[in-house]
Order: structure tokens, then sequence, then C-alpha cells
């Protein structure tokens, strides 16, 4: 028996080492930091030094919870979010099936660059982008297609209503090709027999599609999602700041926990304050992926995380 | 199972990299400039004597490192800091090391450096606020300190601008010697008024300021008539803002009273904003002005706006030359507000942080700052004959020296009022060789808010004040830059800062008030 376990270790021995640096690297950047999360619980004095601080138990927290807006930013981090979960995959795996459809070897390498490039581009720089088009005096919607319509322009950086609309469609254009890299590499690692035996049966080129390649992302799919969930109550804080160009009359609809966070401690500089609301969209976060992963597991077994 | 137990590790890891990212989100964006910064500011010609010497030899040599605002180039900074070591090294047995960080990443970069522990001795909080640093124990009390290493420099500073520099009862920082009220002004392109034909001087309300930028509208049609700073219209109102926020004193200039109110109630912002809504209506205000991500000098740089609404100094002597020389164009201003000091007017300090290797040391170097004259000739304008030269030697004026300009000296003069005591070092060339003794008579005469030296403590509300922070940054921007129409906007505004405790706010702020006024009698 012992001989056994030392037989499998040593089999093993070279993975175990190749592991080192990656934990390492985890440990230090991940796992260390996180006696931090003491600082949430923590009134800061940093004359005293972090460890002698007076605890000041779970007060940190309370301006999270006190506001009027703790609903609106809940609900928007929270709604985004699902719509963000369910669109991308579904926007990413429609192109990258298509990509995979591509026969030509350049044409499909000329498209993989172009929809990765949105997801390289800083949000800053995206943020201008989005302002070229939608500028009250300059812009190109304004200027150019509603001119020529005969429309009156629209001022857009006051108008709530359009933004839940423009925030997702920034999203998707940015976040899409990400994932569509990841699904189409799943995809090329299907084995080609399937489709053949396919073929064979006479499925025509959706059938294929629908019962042979989606089955086959399903373990992808469900992984991402898993992992999304996990980072449901963290927003883009680039998208919901920058976006929408810091605009009060927008912030109904572009205020989320992130940016509520910044917003209020940006003159009071409470680091405290700050920690509290990381651990609270930490904690929400583990405990979602927990259930979402009890979920699964009860249905599908081996698509589970762990 | 092992590849479960990894997948396990790893979501627990990702987790936690957003974990450990969160606690460094409050960072400060810039804030428009507590002052005009005028690249010509001015002093009156050295005559006290050079600041007592303090003994130091009896310990370990070392250097002190300074933090200060503006765009002087890492080599420049460097030479003074040497010539600035000469002296030191006799006096305070140290090196100074002076580093410059712009104005957009000062807060930033300064909040990095007091976090991290890294050494500073000697800096100013300048948008961070005293305030809060001295709260979360990262500047020191320094009452002991000026009664034992900055003698001079407490006996320089007036009582009342102490008072400005307290928090809670004690000193955390000396006040810089510099213009301490503002006027409220609009600022606009003077080649535009020449050409209308208006004269600054026949405005007289803001219904005289409507027409003239009807004019400027007619006949510039590529400008914005009145554009924002960053999204800000009005840099300040006039009302005593008793450290900032919604709870303040609506009439510091002609009441001497100490009651506490809410400012978006009151009917000075109710009609302000109607203004600025129907000018916005008839296109005289840039279009999306909250939103604005450029300051006005880039703005008026590039042609596209003719004026602002800024705060300003004394009349006479850098004041239309200071926002020239910023904008690049020549520029004048139309008072609306006269002059009024209040408490953030003087509350531009230095201080010494928790992380200085020697806080005595860093105390003296204050000291001999404030009240050395070549000491803060260096500092202010750099090496004599490499930065500067001077040209009238009874006056003490001085320029730059031949075959150098603005854009190739290097070492920036435009923020002397940053430094500890700019009215003891030379003045710029273009300046009334009078400029100190004007600006001291600008102090003087200035309107005092009677609330003037009261610094408010938002630790006890302070749930309140991010809730109402919140609420500011949806509405007041954008109603006073007319994108919202305050008959539907302001209620909205108004009932939710009461639903998120403006009222506890104002309580406390009273509460504080009352007490310093009772302990002031």
């Amino acid at each position: 028996m012992v001989r056994k376990l030392k037989k499998k270790y040593y089999r093993y021995l070279p993975l175990y080492i190749m592991m080192i640096p990656g934990l390492t690297y985890l440990i230090i950047n991940n796992y260390i930091p996180m006696a931090g999360i003491i600082i949430a619980f923590k009134q800061i004095n940093y004359r005293l030094g972090i460890l002698k601080s007076p605890f000041i138990g779970l007060k940190n927290f309370k301006f999270l919870f006190q506001s009027s807006d703790a609903f609106v930013i809940t609900r928007n981090t929270i709604s985004y979010n699902l719509v963000f979960l369910i669109l991308t995959p579904a926007v990413a795996i429609m192109v990258a099936i298509l990509l995979n459809e591509i026969k030509n070897k350049r044409a499909k390498k000329t498209y993989q660059t172009i929809i990765l490039m949105p997801y390289l581009i800083s949000i800053i720089v995206v943020s201008y982008l989005v302002y070229a088009l939608l500028a009250s005096d300059t812009g190109y919607i304004n200027n150019s297609i509603l001119e020529a319509l005969g429309k009156e322009g629209i001022s857009w950086y006051s108008n709530a209503k359009y933004w839940p609309f423009i925030i997702v469609i920034v999203a998707l254009w940015k976040g899409f090709g990400y994932q569509t890299i990841i699904y189409f590499a799943t995809i090329v690692g299907i084995d080609s027999t399937y489709y053949e035996a396919a073929a064979i049966d006479g499925a025509t080129r959706g059938q294929r599609i629908l019962h042979v390649t989606l089955p086959a992302l399903k373990s992808t799919i469900i992984t991402l999602t898993l992992l999304g969930i996990g980072r449901i109550f963290y927003s883009d804080f680039g998208l919901f700041y920058q976006v929408p160009l810091n605009s009060g009359p927008l912030m109904d609809v572009t205020n989320t926990i992130d940016t509520y966070v910044y917003r209020g401690l940006l003159q009071s500089n409470n680091i405290g304050m700050a920690s509290a609301a990381g651990v609270y969209q930490s904690l929400v976060g583990f405990a979602l992926v927990l259930t979402a992963n009890l979920v699964v597991s009860k249905i599908s077994k081996d698509d589970a995380l762990f | 199972m092992k590849k479960r137990i990894i997948a396990l590790l790893v979501t627990g890891c990702m987790l936690l990299a957003s974990l450990s990212g969160c606690s460094s989100k409050t960072t400060e964006t810039d804030q428009s400039e507590p002052e005009q910064s005028g690249s010509t500011e001015t002093s009156a010609p050295a005559v006290t004597e050079a600041a007592s010497g303090y003994d130091f030899s009896d310990r370990d040599f070392t250097t002190l490192k300074v933090l200060m605002f503006g765009d002087s180039t890492s080599d420049q900074a460097k030479a003074v800091s040497e010539a600035l070591s000469k002296i030191t090294k006799e006096k305070l047995n140290c090196d100074v090391d002076i580093t410059f960080v712009g104005f957009g990443s000062y807060a930033t970069q300064l909040n990095l450096m007091l976090s991290s522990g890294e050494q500073l001795d000697l800096f100013s909080p300048f948008t961070l606020g005293a305030g809060t640093l001295a709260n979360a124990g990262q500047i020191l009390p320094m009452d002991d300190l000026l009664a034992t290493y900055g003698k001079d420099t407490l006996n320089a500073v007036s009582q009342e601008d102490w008072q400005c520099a307290k928090i809670n009862g004690q000193i955390f920082g000396v006040p810089c010697n510099k213009d301490k009220a503002y006027n409220l002004s609009f600022t606009m392109r003077k080649d535009v008024l020449d050409e209308l034909g208006v004269s600054v001087d026949s405005l007289t309300s803001f219904d005289d300021l409507h027409d003239l930028l009807e004019k400027v509208k007619e006949a510039h049609p590529e400008m914005y008539p009145v554009i924002s700073n960053y999204g800000g219209t009005f840099s300040y109102l006039p009302v005593d803002s008793l450290g900032g926020g919604d709870a303040v004193l609506l009439d510091p200039y002609n009441s001497d009273s100490l009651k506490v109110e809410n400012f978006i109630a009151s009917d000075y912002f109710k009609n302000l904003c109607e203004t600025m809504y129907s000018w916005a209506k008839e296109g005289l205000i840039m279009p999306d002005a909250s939103t604005n991500s450029e300051g006005y000098s880039s703005l008026i740089g590039s042609g596209k706006g003719f004026g602002y609404f800024i705060h300003t100094k004394q009349k006479d002597s850098g004041y239309n030359s200071g926002a020239t020389s910023e904008n690049g164009t020549d520029m004048e201003s139309w008072i609306y507000k006269e002059a009024i000091s209040v408490t953030n007017a003087v509350a531009l300090v230095w201080s010494v942080p928790t992380t200085s290797v020697d806080p005595d040391r860093a105390m003296a170097l204050l000291d001999l700052m404030y009240n050395d004259p070549e000491v803060s000739n260096l500092c202010i304008y750099g090496v004599e004959g490499v930065h500067y030269q001077v040209i009238d030697k009874d006056n003490g004026i001085i320029d730059y020296p031949e075959g150098v300009t603005a854009s190739t000296v290097g070492y920036t003069s435009s923020v002397a009022w940053g430094w500890p005591n700019e009215q003891i070092a030379y003045i710029w060339n273009g300046n009334s060789a009078t400029a100190w003794k004007d600006l001291n008579s600008f102090n003087a005469s200035a309107k005092q808010s009677p609330a003037k030296g009261f610094t408010f403590d938002n630790s006890s509300v302070i749930n309140e004040a991010t809730a109402c922070n919140n609420v500011d940054s949806k509405y007041y921007n954008a109603l006073l830059g007319g994108q919202l129409d305050p008959e539907v906007a302001i209620p909205k505004y108004l009932q939710e800062l009461k639903d998120n405790g403006i009222d506890t706010i104002i309580a406390e702020k009273q509460k504080q008030l009352d007490a310093w006024a009772e302990s002031n009698k």
C-alpha cells in the first residue's frame, strides 16, 4: 500500500515541481493579503499600525446598507451581471460556431484577431469611442444619423433611459471576443469522428451543431458561468464609471457597488470602509459560487467544479 | 478527484484575487486647484534675518524627503535639491531631496506614499486635506515640534491663521503664507471682449453677462460661451461650506449668524440653477458640461471656449497675468462677488507625516523654508543664474536668465503659492514692486466669515457623509451645468439628501460649530 502510494507520487513528481512557481505566486499574491481582511473591522490609524488600530466591529459595513441607494446599486450590479452572464456566452458561442464553419485559414485568423481586438482596448479609450458617437453637439449619431433623418439630437449623457442598452452593448462588444476564443478552442478540440458519424446518419449542418457541438461545449459553459457567478457582486469599474463619463443624471442606471464606494469615499479616503465593501462582495460571491456549484452537482455531477 | 481539488484552489484564488484588489479603490481624482495659480507670484525683497539655527550635529547625517506638486523636471529638481543641501548640510546636518509630482496625480501619489510607509518628511496635503490625514494618524500634531524647532514660524504666523490649521484643538500644519481670501469671478478672453467692444467694468450683474455671452455666441459660433472645468461649472459659490459638503453658512458676507443650513434648499442655489438651465437652453453653456473631462486651460487654449467661473486673487497684481499664462492668451476677469476669507482659503498647509525619519529635523527644515529668504527663493524659483537672474536688486525683481524661457527652464515657478512662504522671496518681473504689500492689504481687507477658523470633523457622521457625497455627484454638477430642470430635479435632490441623513450632518456640524464659537468667545 505504502509502496504503491510512493510510486504514485514518484510518478507525478515532475508535475508537482512544475506547480511550485504558480503556487508560490498564488500564496504570496492571493493568500497572504487575505490577512488584510481585518482592516474591514478596524478604524485604521496609521500611527498605531494595522494590528493596534481599534476594532470597531461591523461599523465599516454600515454605510453600504444605510443609504437609500443601497437597493439601486445592488439591483444594478446584479441585473447587469445576469444579463452579461446570459448574453455574452450566447453571442460568443454563436460566433465561435460560425468561425469554425469558415474553411479559409487566413480569413479565420483575421476574424479571430478582429473579434479579440475590443477586449484588448483600454476602457478609457472605449469611453472616448462611445463619446465620439454620443456627444451632444459633435457626436456621430446626433450629427450624421439623426440629423440626416430630420430628427432632433438627443442629449445622451442626460437621459438615463437609453443607458441600460448602451452599457450592455458596450460590455458585449468589449467582452464577447475573449469568450469566443475559449469556446472556439473547445470546438476545435471536438473529435471530428462525431461529426462524420452524424453526417453518415444524415444529420444536417444545423442538427450537427445542435446535437454534437453544443453538448460538447456544456462543461465549458458551466465552468465559465460558475466563475461569472462568483463575480456577480462586482462590476467593471471602468464600464460603469468611465463610459458614462461619471454623468450625474445617469446614475440611477449606472451606479453599482464599486462606483458607489468610489464616489462616496473619494473625499474621506477611508480604507476601512473600502475594505468592508470588498469583503462583502467576496463573501456574497463565494456563497453564490458554492450554491451554484451545489445545484450543478445535483443535476450533472461531472460538470461541477468540485 | 485531484482535478477537482485543483479546480477548487483555482476558484478560491480567483475570488481572492478580486478581494485583494479592492482596498485601493479610494484614490483621489484631481480637483480644481485651490488657487488660481499665477506664474508670476511676487514678493518684497528679503529683509528678515535668517532663521535661528538648531543644532543637529549630534544626530546621524540623513536625507530629508520633500514632496511638492508642480511640473518641474526631475533633473532640475535635483539641481535645486543639491543647492539646497549645501545650506542644510551646514545648518541641519542633512541633505534635502525634493520630488515633484504633477497636479493630476499628486493626491494619488501622496496617498500611496503615506499608506505604504515609504519615507517622507515634509509635504503639503493639498487636495487630500489635513483633516482626513490627521484622523487617520498619517500626519503628526505639530504643537510641540513648533515650540521646540519652529519658534520663528510659530511667531510669524498669526493666531487667526493657526486657528484655521487646528484639527480637534491641535495644529497639524503650517499655513502657506499666500493669498488667504478669494474673489468669485467670471474669467474670459480679452481679444473677444475687445473685438465686441465690451469692457469688463461695464458688467454689473448676471443679466449683463448674459447679454455679453449672447453677443459672443453670435460673433463666435465655434466657441462655447461658458465652459466647465473637469465637469464643474463653478469652483466656489458665495457661501462658507465649513469644510465641504451641503451644510453651509448661507451668508457669511453680511451676517454674523452661525446657523448651519442646507445649501441645496436655499433660494440662491435654486435661482442660480434656474439661470444656468435657461442659459444652457439658449446654448450659452457647453453641452454635457458636467461630463466634460477637460480643464478650462485646454479648452480656452484650443479656442473652444470663451470664459469660465473661477475664484481669483487680488485684482492688482498677478491676477490677470496668472490666468493669461495658464491659458496662453490674454484673459480678463469680472468679479461678481468680492473677496471673502474662510477657513478653506487658509487651509493649504505643510505637514510632517508619521513616516518621517526625524520629525524634529523636518520641522526645523520647514522653519528654514518659512523664514530664510535664501531657502525660500531656492525652493520657489530654483538656482540663481540657472533658473532666474536678478534684474533689479533694489526691489528684488527677477526674470529668466538670457536664453531661457518658460518652456525651457524645467523648474516651475508657477506654484509659488504652494510653498510655505512666497512672501519672503523675490518678485517675478511683470508684477508691481509692491506686490506683497498689495497682497497683504487684500488679505486684510477681505471680508471674514464669522466661522473662519472652524474645522469640521466628519468622523462621527461618516456614513451619512458618504451617502450624501453620492447624492451630490448625481445632481450637483448636472444642475449647475444647466443639464437638469431645477423644478424637477431640486425636489428630488432634497428628498434624497434627506433620506441619506443630511439633517444628521447639519445637526452635527451645528453642534461642533457652537462648541467652537463657545470656546473662542
